[in-house]
C-alpha cells in the first residue's frame, strides 16, 4: 500500500517542487510596458508617403522605396523590422499608422508563402520586443491570436495555471546556455557560438535538393497550409478591417524565395493554399501581387537565406515599377474609389 | 491519430473507461475493435478498407487451409499475394517505376513511366506482416484458425501496436485476447509508467535531437566532424523515437490488461551484429528470421557463398521494408555483410566476449559499425553521402568544429537520462520510489522540452 502511495505521491511532489521553484503563475496575459513607441507614427507624419510597404528584413533587402519613388513618382516608405509578420503589421497599422495625422493611400504587406495565416510567427523570443515596442498594455486580440492560441484545452489550462509551462522558454534557454558554456569550459561567449551556428546552417549552405526541401515543406504544410482552417484565427481579416477603417487600400506582395527557383518547386498543398488565399482576397477586393515565377531574379541575386543582394533588390524594385505591374495595380485600385 | 496529440489522450481515456466498465470479454473486444478502426481511420478513413481487406482475406485463408488441406498451399499463396501485393503496390510501385525509367534511359530508350503518387497508408508494413504471421503459422501447424472473427480482427487492428508495432505473433497475442481480463492496479501503474517513459523519450530526447540532425543532413557539404556528430545524434534520435513509441504502445496495451512483446533491449550495448539484431526492433528481426531467413536455409547452409547469399537477401529485403529507396537497401545489405563477416570470423550467433576488456572493445566496435549503418540509413541519398564522405576537411576548427562540439554536448545531455533509466532498470528494478522520482522528473522535462511543432514518429513512415 505504501509503495502504491509513493508511486503516485513522488511524481506529484517532484512536479510541485518544480513549480514552486519557479514561483506562482503569472497573470494570464502577455507582459509588456504598454508604451507605444512614436517613431513610426512620426515618420509617417513627417514624410507623408502615398504608399507604405510593411514587412520584415526581406522587405528592406528586397524593395528600394527611393528608387521606386524615382521611377514612379509615388512617394514610398518602407516600415520594416527583423522577423516582422502579421502580428507586427497589426500593431503597427493599429497603433502607428491609423492614429497618425496622415494616412497613405496604399499599404502593401510583404509575405512569404503561408506567413499570413501564422499569427504567432515572429512574436516570441528575440522578436517579441519589436511587437511590444508598438503594442499597448491591453491588446486582447494580439494576445489571443499570437500568444494564447494554444491548440488544446490542456495547453490552455497550463498556460494559465502552470508557472513551469509559462516559463519553459526561459528554462530551456537557461539550460541551453549552460550546456554551451560547459561545452567550451566558459571560454567562448554564447554570442559567438550562436553566430557560428547561424553561419553553418545558413540557407545558402543547404543542399540544393528538392526532395529534402519538399519534405520540410510538407512538414510545414501539415501545420499551416490549410487556408480555410486558419484564416479566421489569423490577423488577416483584422488587417483588412484596419486598412478600411483608415481609408487605406491594402494589397499584398508575395515574395519569391530560393526554393521557387528550383524546378517544380511548389508542392500541391502550397498551390492549393495560394489559390485559396487569392480567392479569399479577390472576394474582398484586395489585390495580391505574386512575384513567384515572374520576378527576373536568379540564385545569384540571393544573399543570406531569402534576402536579396543589393543588385537583386535593384532588379526587383525596377521590375515592380515597370513590368511587374505594381503602378497599374495601384492605379486600378485607385479608380475603384471613383464614383 | 498520433500518440503525441491531445486527441489521443482523450481517446485513450475514453477507451480505458468504457473498456473496464464492460464486464464481458466479448463486449470488451468488440469495443476495442471499433475503437481501433476509429483510431486508424481518424485522418484517412479509406485506410480502414485496406486493413479490413487484409483481415478478411487472411481469416478466410486461415480457415481455408484447415477445411481444404489439399489447397493449403494455394491458400497461403493467396494470403501472401494479397498482403504483399497491397504492400508492394502502395509502398513500392513508384520506386520500381522510377528505377525502370532510369534503366531504360541508360539503355538509350526514353520511357514515360506512369507513377501513381499514392499516399502510403500508415502502418501497412506492420499489419501486413502481422497477418502474414497468422497464416504462415497456420500453414506450419503452429497455430489454429480462430472461429471468433472479432477476436481475430482485433489481433490485426489492435490500436496500440497497429501503426508501428511491435509486430505480435498470433500464437502469443491471440490467447491474451481470448482470455478474460481483470482490472489490476499493477497494470494501471505499469502502463502509466511506460507511457510517461515513452513520451519522455519521444518528446524530450528524440524531437530535440531531430532539430540538429535534420539541419546537419540538409547541409550541402557538411564537414566530416559535423557529419559524425550528426550521425551520433541520429543514433540517439532513432532509438528514443522508436523505443518511445513502443513504450507508449506497450503502456496503452498494459492499461487494457495486455502485454505486448518487448521490442528493444539496450541495442547499443550489443557486442556483435547478431547480438544487435536480438536487441533492436526485436519483433521485426525475429519475424524476418523465422519467416524468411530460416525458410531460405538459415544457418543450416554449409557453403560460405550460400550463407552470404541468404544473409544479403534477408537483410536487403529487411532494408527495403524500411523504405522504398536504395539507401535503405544498402543499409540492409551492409548489415547482412556484417552478420556474414562476424560469423565467418567465429563471432556470430550467441558469441560473447569472455573478459571485461574484450566486452568493452567488442561493444565499442559494434557501436561504430552501427553508427556507420545509421549514416547509410539517414542519408538523403547516396550521392549526397559520397560527396559528404569525400570532403577534404574534417572541420575540427572554425564554425563547423564549434557547432560539432555543441551538437555533441547536447547529445550527451539528452543521452544522460537514458543511462540513468538503464541503471535504474538494471540495478534498482524493484525500488519504486526511485522509479517514481524519475517519472516525476520526466514529466517536468516533458513540460519544459516538448516542441511546439511535433515531429512524427520515424517508424510511422514505414
Amino acid at each position: 500500500m505504501l509503495n502504491r502511495a509513493l508511486t503516485i505521491a513522488i511524481p506529484v511532489l517532484v512536479l510541485l517542487v518544480a513549480h514552486l521553484v519557479l514561483g506562482a503563475p503569472r497573470r494570464a496575459g502577455v507582459e509588456r510596458d504598454g508604451r507605444v513607441n512614436p517613431d513610426l507614427r512620426e515618420r509617417v507624419e513627417a514624410e507623408q508617403p502615398e504608399l507604405i510597404m510593411l514587412g520584415s528584413s526581406h522587405l528592406n533587402c528586397g524593395f528600394d522605396p527611393e528608387r521606386y519613388t524615382a521611377l514612379t513618382g509615388v512617394k514610398t516608405l518602407n516600415l520594416a523590422t527583423p522577423g516582422a509578420n502579421t502580428a507586427w503589421h497589426y500593431v503597427v497599422l493599429k497603433n502607428c499608422i491609423l492614429p497618425a495625422s496622415h494616412h497613405p493611400r496604399w499599404v502593401g504587406i510583404w509575405f512569404i508563402d503561408t506567413d499570413l495565416t501564422q499569427p504567432d510567427l515572429g512574436t516570441r523570443g528575440w522578436f517579441k520586443q519589436f511587437i511590444d515596442r508598438y503594442a499597448t498594455r491591453d491588446e486582447p486580440r494580439l494576445d489571443r491570436l499570437a500568444y494564447f492560441q494554444e491548440a488544446n484545452p490542456l495547453s490552455r489550462a497550463m498556460l494559465h495555471y502552470s508557472s513551469l509551462y509559462q516559463r519553459r522558454g526561459e528554462v530551456r534557454d537557461k539550460i541551453e546556455s549552460e550546456v554551451k558554456r560547459a561545452a567550451f569550459l566558459g571560454r567562448v561567449p554564447q554570442a559567438h557560438i550562436d553566430e557560428y551556428t547561424r553561419r553553418v546552417f545558413a540557407e545558402d549552405r543547404l543542399v540544393d535538393d528538392l526532395a529534402s526541401l519538399r519534405q520540410l515543406l510538407a512538414e510545414e504544410e501539415r501545420t499551416h497550409a490549410h487556408f480555410a482552417d486558419s484564416v479566421d484565427e489569423s490577423f488577416l481579416p483584422h488587417l483588412l478591417a484596419l486598412a478600411e477603417q483608415g481609408g487605406m487600400r491594402l494589397f499584398f506582395v508575395r515574395l519569391q524565395v530560393r526554393r521557387d527557383l528550383r524546378e517544380t518547386a511548389a508542392s500541391d498543398g502550397l498551390e492549393q493554399y495560394m489559390a485559396a488565399l487569392r480567392a479569399w482576397l479577390e472576394v474582398r477586393g484586395v489585390p495580391m501581387l505574386d512575384t513567384t515565377g515572374r520576378a527576373p531574379l536568379g540564385m545569384e541575386d540571393y544573399g543570406q537565406g531569402n534576402h536579396l543582394t543589393p543588385e537583386g533588390m535593384a532588379k526587383l524594385t525596377e521590375w515592380l515599377a515597370t513590368e511587374g505591374g505594381l503602378p497599374d495595380l495601384l492605379r486600378e485600385r485607385a479608380d475603384d474609389s471613383l464614383p | 491519430m498520433s500518440f503525441v496529440s491531445f486527441e489521443f489522450g482523450i481517446f485513450l481515456t475514453l477507451v480505458y473507461g468504457a473498456y473496464w466498465l464492460l464486464r464481458r470479454r466479448a463486449w470488451q473486444n468488440a469495443m476495442l475493435l471499433a475503437a481501433s478502426y476509429v483510431f486508424y481511420g481518424y485522418i484517412h478513413p479509406w485506410f480502414c478498407l485496406l486493413l479490413a481487406t487484409s483481415t478478411v482475406v487472411d481469416y478466410l485463408c486461415g480457415w481455408g487451409m484447415v477445411l481444404y488441406p489439399a489447397w493449403r498451399r494455394w491458400m497461403l499463396t493467396a494470403s501472401l499475394v494479397c498482403n504483399l501485393g497491397m504492400l508492394g503496390f502502395f509502398k513500392y510501385f513508384d520506386f520500381f517505376a522510377d528505377n525502370v525509367a532510369i534503366l531504360l534511359g541508360r539503355a538509350g530508350m526514353h520511357a514515360d513511366v506512369f507513377t501513381l503518387q499514392v499516399l502510403l497508408p500508415v502502418g501497412i508494413s506492420f499489419y501486413t506482416f502481422q497477418t502474414l504471421s497468422y497464416t504462415i503459422d497456420i500453414h506450419r501447424g503452429e497455430t489454429h484458425p480462430r472461429k471468433n472473427f472479432v477476436d481475430y480482427a482485433l489481433y490485426v487492428a489492435f490500436f496500440p501496436q497497429l501503426v508501428a508495432g511491435p509486430i505480435e505473433r498470433a500464437k502469443r497475442f491471440l490467447p491474451q485476447l481470448e482470455s478474460r481480463r481483470a482490472w489490476r492496479y499493477d497494470d494501471l501503474a505499469a502502463g502509466a509508467a511506460l507511457i510517461v517513459r515513452g513520451f519522455f523519450q519521444k518528446m524530450v530526447i528524440a524531437d530535440n535531437m531531430a532539430v540538429y540532425v535534420d539541419k546537419i543532413f540538409m547541409l550541402e557539404a557538411p564537414a566530416l566532424s559535423l557529419l559524425l556528430a550528426g550521425t551520433l545524434a541520429f543514433a540517439v534520435q532513432i532509438y528514443t523515437d522508436f523505443s518511445g513509441y513502443t513504450d507508449i504502445a506497450r503502456g496503452a496495451a498494459r492499461l487494457l490488461g495486455f502485454r505486448l512483446v518487448e521490442n528493444f533491449n539496450s541495442p547499443y550495448l550489443a557486442v556483435s551484429p547478431s547480438d544487435f539484431w536480438r536487441r533492436w526492433h526485436i519483433s521485426f528481426s525475429t519475424w524476418i528470421r523465422d519467416y524468411l531467413y530460416i525458410g531460405l536455409g538459415g544457418s543450416r547452409l554449409s557453403s560460405w557463398w550460400a550463407q552470404l547469399r541468404v544473409l544479403l537477401v534477408t537483410m536487403g529485403l529487411a532494408g527495403l521494408w524500411h523504405g522504398a529507396a536504395w539507401h535503405f537497401v544498402i543499409w540492409g545489405l551492409y548489415h547482412g555483410l556484417l552478420l556474414f563477416t562476424y560469423r565467418r570470423l567465429g563471432f556470430g550467433g550467441r558469441w560473447k566476449p569472455v573478459t571485461a576488456l574484450g566486452h568493452a572493445a567488442a561493444m565499442t566496435l559494434m557501436f561504430g559499425f552501427t553508427l556507420l549503418g545509421w549514416l547509410l540509413f539517414r542519408t538523403p541519398n547516396m550521392g549526397w553521402l559520397v560527396s559528404a564522405l569525400t570532403q577534404p576537411a574534417w572541420g575540427f576548427s572554425g564554425p563547423s568544429g564549434m557547432v560539432c562540439v555543441v551538437v555533441l554536448a547536447f547529445t550527451v545531455l539528452h543521452t544522460t537520462p537514458l543511462l540513468v533509466l538503464h541503471a535504474l532498470d538494471r540495478w534498482f528494478p524493484n525500488t519504486r520510489p526511485l522509479h517514481a522520482a524519475f517519472h516525476g522528473a520526466a514529466l517536468v522535462a516533458i513540460i519544459v522540452f516538448f516542441l511546439d511543432s511535433q515531429q512524427n514518429f520515424i517508424y510511422f513512415q514505414f
